[in-house]
C-alpha cells in the first residue's frame, strides 16, 4: 500500500513501488488528463507537480512521490481555470490537445518560478513536445499571463 | 446554416452527399473547410431547408412561413416554434433539395467571422477522451512485440517469469508476433520485458540498407530499361540514394 496525497487529498493505492506515478495517477486514480506519450521522459505529456516542480510522471516511482504533494491538471485551480488555462482559451493554444495538460502544468511550474520569463527562459523550461505544433502560442499565452499579472501586481501597489 | 455556432457542433452536414471535385476531402494544412467552403455552405443550407421543410409539413404550413434563428424554427403567423434536433430525424428522410440558394455574404451570421473554437475549454482541462483513455468494463491491455523483420516468424517465447507476473492474465503466441495481456498496459508491458523470445527472421533476414540500394542499382541497370527511358522522360538516373524511412507520429493515436 502507498500512501499518496494528489490534488490536496490522501488516498492509499495497493500497486507495485516501482509502477510509474503516472500509471497510478491514470489507472488506478482514474485522472486521465495526465497524458502517456513516450513513457521515457521525452516528451512531456505526462508532465505533473511534485512538491511544485514540475517531473515526467512516467519516469517517476510511485513510492517517490510518497509524502509530498502531488498537483495535476485537475487540481492545478480547483474548481475554476488557473489563469494559464484561460489564456490557452483566450489565444486558443490547443490543436488535438493531446500534449496540452502537460505543457500547462510545466507553463504553471515556471511562472511560480520566473514570473516574467523570458523567450529564453520559456525555451528552456518549455520542453514539452507538440506533434501539432502549437510551440508559438503556448510562449503567446505565457507571456501573456505573465504581463497580466504584473499589471495586476502594479495595481496593487 | 443559420445555426447557432453550437447547434453545428456536430458537423452532420459535413457528410451530406453533396458531388465534389473528383470526391476530395482534403484535409492538410488545415484547408478542409477554406478549400471547401461552398460544398460546406451549400451543404449546410440544404440541412436547413430539409429541417424548415420538416418543420412546416409537421405544422402544415407553407415553408415560406417560417423563419429560422440560432438554430430554432419559428412559424411566424402562429408563433409556434421547434429546435433543429426535435425535427432533425423527420428532415433526414426528405430528399435534399436540388436549387438551394446561398445567402447573400452581406447578411452572414459565422462565414466570414473569426469563431471561437468549442473544443478548446475542454481541452485545457484534460477532459477530452482520446483512445488511450477509453475503459470498458472488464477491459484489459494487451503489450505486443512483434517480429523485427518483415515476414520473420515467431521460433519461441520463454515466459516462465512473465506469467508469474502481477496482473499478467495470458500470454498470446501468434505468427509473428507476442503479446502479454495483463489488467492494465503498464503491467502487460513490464511482463512482456521480461520474456525470452526467439524469432526467425526467415527470408528478409539479411535485408539491408545495402542490399535494398543494390536491387535498385540492378533495377536501374536492367536492359529494359533504355525502352522505358523512351516513354517518359523522368526514369530516375542512379544519382543520388535516400533510406527508407517510416513515417511515425510522435504520440499515440
Ligand atoms: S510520457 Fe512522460 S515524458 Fe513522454
Ligand atoms: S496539441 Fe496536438 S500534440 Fe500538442
Amino acid at each position: 500500500m502507498l500512501k499518496l496525497n494528489v490534488n490536496g487529498k490522501q488516498h492509499q493505492v495497493d500497486v507495485e513501488p516501482d509502477m510509474p506515478l503516472l500509471w497510478v495517477l491514470r489507472d488506478h486514480l482514474g485522472l486521465l488528463g495526465v497524458k502517456y506519450g513516450c513513457g521515457v521522459a521525452l516528451c512531456g505529456a505526462c508532465t505533473v507537480h511534485v512538491d511544485g516542480a514540475p517531473v515526467r510522471s512516467c519516469v517517476v516511482p510511485a513510492s517517490a512521490a510518497v509524502g509530498k504533494a502531488v498537483v495535476t491538471i485537475e487540481g492545478l485551480a480547483a474548481g475554476g481555470l488557473h489563469p494559464l488555462q484561460e489564456a490557452w482559451i483566450e489565444h486558443e493554444v490547443p490543436q488535438c490537445g493531446y500534449c496540452q495538460t502537460g505543457m500547462i502544468m510545466s507553463a504553471a511550474a515556471l511562472l511560480a518560478k520566473t514570473p516574467k520569463p523570458s523567450d529564453a527562459d520559456i525555451d528552456r523550461a518549455m520542453t514539452n513536445l507538440c506533434r501539432c505544433g502549437t510551440y508559438t502560442r503556448v510562449r503567446e499565452a505565457i507571456h501573456a499571463v505573465a504581463a497580466s499579472s504584473a499589471s495586476a501586481a502594479a495595481k496593487k501597489a | 446554416m443559420t445555426g447557432w455556432w453550437c447547434a453545428s457542433r456536430v458537423p452532420k452536414w459535413a457528410r451530406a452527399p453533396i458531388p465534389r471535385w473528383r470526391n476530395w476531402w482534403p484535409r492538410g494544412g488545415s484547408q478542409g473547410v477554406r478549400s471547401s467552403q461552398d460544398y460546406v455552405r451549400k451543404a449546410g443550407a440544404a440541412a436547413r431547408m430539409m429541417l424548415v421543410n420538416a418543420a412546416a409539413a409537421r405544422w402544415k404550413v407553407p415553408a415560406t412561413e417560417c423563419t429560422v434563428e440560432r438554430g430554432v424554427i419559428t412559424h411566424g403567423p402562429s408563433r409556434r416554434r421547434l429546435r433543429y434536433g426535435e425535427v432533425a430525424a423527420e428532415a433526414a428522410r426528405l430528399q435534399p433539395p436540388q436549387d438551394i440558394p446561398l445567402r447573400d455574404p452581406k447578411d452572414w451570421k459565422i462565414a466570414g467571422k473569426s469563431m471561437h473554437r468549442l473544443d478548446i475549454p475542454d481541452k485545457v482541462m484534460g477532459r477530452p477522451v482520446f483512445g488511450v483513455d477509453v475503459a470498458l468494463p472488464g477491459m484489459l491491455h494487451a503489450s505486443i512485440a512483434q517480429c523485427p523483420v518483415f515476414g520473420g516468424k515467431l521460433k519461441s517465447v520463454d515466459a516462465s517469469v512473465a506469467e508469474k507476473m502481477r496482473g499478467v492474465k495470458k500470454v498470446v503466441r501468434e505468427g509473428d508476433f507476442v503479446a502479454v495481456v495483463a489488467d492494465s498496459w503498464w503491467r502487460a508491458d513490464q511482463a512482456l520485458q521480461k520474456l525470452r523470445i526467439e524469432w526467425d527472421a526467415g527470408a528478409n533476414g539479411n535485408v539491408s540498407s545495402e542490399t535494398i540500394a543494390a536491387m535498385l542499382r540492378d533495377g536501374l541497370a536492367d536492359p529494359k530499361l533504355p525502352q522505358a527511358r523512351k516513354v517518359g522522360p523522368n526514369i530516375p538516373r542512379p544519382t543520388s540514394t535516400t533510406p527508407p524511412w517510416s513515417r511515425r507520429p510522435a504520440r499515440p493515436g
